[in-house]
């Protein structure tokens, strides 16, 4: 070989070996860690303590490991600052407990959540997994923004939020009670809640809920509660009570409701509905399609026939 | 060492040398060390703001914190810059009390967040752009925006659009002034014939001002809100006065009323609502007689009446099929 092809070589070999490094395991963009490592036995910055739960401050913080607690009345995460942005980054934090079908009934029982936000507002979740807490997947307050996760498997609800969050494409899945429950004027679109023990989706005054599917709840599909909400674009298929739930004020159009266990809508009298298909379940007694004294604004399909109820 | 041998190694260690500023896929950094130190741009001095005078993609790697109420963070003279806040801050001096109509924060300035004059294609992405006193995000006669994903709280004014923009995924709340304003100049040579605004999937919470108001010089431009929850606004929830319309949203508890569409506009404005719930606002809805349509909306538990607009289709009004 000559000398200049070694030359060569040995640049293209650092190069090289610059590429092929293993990964170092930091965020590289001004990012705090959090890791089982850190998590369990130095702290994962800004004033953390050794141990569960890890705390988070304000700012963006990136998970680069699995994390896993054994204690069901453990916290993973507690959130303490005003606007944190956790980014899950593909990862899980994961529980111990285990929820199995039909109920679902969750084991062990406890105390902890997988992200708990304790006072502060405007908590960011994203890209990832929780399962398997005692209680909440992720339990946040005011203006939180929760997007692109799953949240299976936890004893109590998948997600708990405070008023005005921004929920999109979370999928709340086999969760003990209901899968995502919010407070009020929040937005929950594109989400699916899937086999949960009690609602699949529900919010408070003034919520839109668009676009999403729940399916197989233990007790009603979607729930619009206390009144002012949009219901639209929705699926609610096979859950044990209502499918859709709406107080006064509320709008409910364009959705598709089948095979729940009681009124396919169950409406306030102030309620309107519109663009609707629903069909009652062929096996359970009782079931149906509309309240009757709701406000039908037209073109809704009730178990085959346009006249609704 | 041969002399090629010596240039491969100076260019491997300039490789690994190479400005902190610019990230390996030519994201270029923004963060507290560099806005002290400027050069993040050609012409940007130490200190803020941090001036964005070329055409990229920038990445927060650090929150940044203004000390002074007159002094902006992020100041783009550039097209065609994008902005990932990466899930950090961008955080003002003010402090803020109450919320809607009793809101109040202090002290004044004349800083902003980011602030861009007569651009055009501002993205801005992924953070929390907070209490400065003049406006969170202001885009003034930018042609062409995306702002998403993004918290804007306790500034003057929350986020000022002038164009043609894509907003999806706010959340903006307490805020001194409007929550989002729209002003489209259509004699600005930065215009074109028609501005469309789209507002998605957002939340509009307890501002001073109008959760939206929007407004254009000749009337023609449009703001369409759809799939948002617009509640406890100190002034109109939707004031549109320009084209436009509601889709799908709640308007929930608004200080002065619901929904203005086409009323005190420069010039006649067509519109539709369509699909929203309009409730426990001092109105439901007060629309240009003659040019904008209502239908399937349920406007109830308002202190006063509707008024104006077209009924094209149902609606419920005060719990009733019988709508103004």
């Amino acid at each position: 070989m000559s000398t200049r092809a070694f030359e060569v070589m040995s640049g293209a070999a650092i190069l090289a070996a610059l590429a092929l490094a293993p990964a170092p395991v930091h965020a590289g963009d001004g990012a705090t860690e959090i890791n089982q490592a850190c998590a369990v036995t130095t702290g994962c910055g800004n004033g953390d303590a050794p141990g569960f739960p890890v705390t988070v401050l304000e700012g963006r913080y990136v998970l680069t490991s699995d994390l896993v607690t054994a204690d069901p009345s453990q916290t993973a995460i507690q959130v303490d600052g005003e606007f944190a942005w956790i980014d899950l980054r593909g990862f899980t934090i994961a529980g111990p407990t285990t929820c199995t079908s039909p109920g679902p009934v969750c084991t062990p029982s406890g105390g902890g959540a997988g992200i708990y936000t304790e006072s502060a507002g405007s908590t960011n979740v994203v890209n990832g997994t929780v399962r398997g807490f005692g209680t909440d997947g992720i339990a946040a307050n005011d203006n939180c923004r929760i997007q692109d996760v799953l949240v299976t498997g936890n004893g109590r609800h998948g997600l708990n939020t405070g008023s005005g969050c921004v929920i999109r494409r979370v999928r709340a899945v086999r969760n003990g009670a209901a899968g995502i429950v919010t407070s009020d004027n929040g937005v929950l679109a594109h989400n699916l809640a899937d086999g949960n023990g009690a609602s699949g989706l529900a919010g408070d005054a003034g919520s839109v809920i668009v676009g999403n599917a729940s399916d197989g709840n233990g007790s009603e599909g979607i729930v619009g509660q206390v009144g002012g909400n949009v219901i639209r674009d929705n699926q609610a298929r096979g859950n044990v009570l209502y499918g859709i739930v709406a107080s006064g004020g509320a709008i409910v159009e364009g959705n598709t409701v089948a095979d729940n266990g009681a009124l396919g809508l169950f409406l306030s009298p102030t309620a309107a509905y519109g663009f609707n298909v629903i069909r009652p379940s062929a096996t359970v007694p009782g079931s149906d399609t509309v309240s009757a004294n709701a406000k039908n604004l037209g073109n809704n399909l009730c178990n085959g026939s346009t006249t609704c109820p | 060492m041969s002399l090629s041998r010596v240039a491969l190694a100076c260019w491997v260690a300039g490789l690994l040398s190479a400005s902190p500023a610019l990230a390996a896929d030519g994201v270029i950094e923004i963060n507290q060390a560099r806005a002290d130190a400027g050069g993040v741009t050609p012409g940007d001095a130490p200190g803020y703001p941090v001036t964005l005078s070329r055409p990229g993609s920038y990445l927060l790697t650090s929150s940044l914190l203004v000390a002074s109420p007159n002094l902006t963070a992020i100041e783009i003279t550039s097209d065609d810059v994008s902005i990932d806040l990466n899930g950090f801050k961008l955080v003002g001096p003010a402090t803020c009390t109450g919320f809607g109509a009793s809101l109040a924060c202090a002290p004044a300035g004349s800083g902003a967040g980011i602030f861009a004059n007569a651009r055009d294609g501002i993205s801005v992405r992924n953070g929390f752009v907070g209490r400065f006193p003049s406006g969170g995000v202001i885009l003034f006669q930018v042609e062409s925006c995306v702002v998403e994903d993004v918290t804007l709280q306790w500034n003057g004014r929350a986020l000022q659009v002038g164009g043609s923009c894509t907003l999806s995924g706010l959340i903006v709340d307490r805020n001194a002034g409007e929550g989002i304003f729209s002003f489209t100049n259509d004699a600005s040579a930065q215009d074109s014939v028609i501005d469309d605004t789209v507002l998605r999937e957002s939340v509009l919470s307890r501002n001073r001002g109008e959760g939206v108001f929007t407004t254009s010089s000749a009337g023609r431009d449009r703001f369409q809100i759809e799939r948002t929850a617009i509640y406890g606004n100190g002034r109109t929830g939707a004031d549109l006065r320009t084209e436009g319309g509601l889709r799908d949203s709640a308007v929930y508890g608004n200080a002065q009323g619901g929904i203005r569409l086409g009323v005190n506009s420069p010039d006649p404005d067509s519109g539709l609502l369509r699909g929203n719930a309009v409730g426990s606002n001092a109105y439901g809805f007060a629309l240009d007689p003659g040019h904008v349509g209502y239908t399937h909306n349920n406007v109830t538990g308002n202190t006063n009446a509707s008024s104006g607009g077209v009924q094209i289709g149902p609606n419920v009004c005060g719990g009733d099929l019988i709508c103004p």
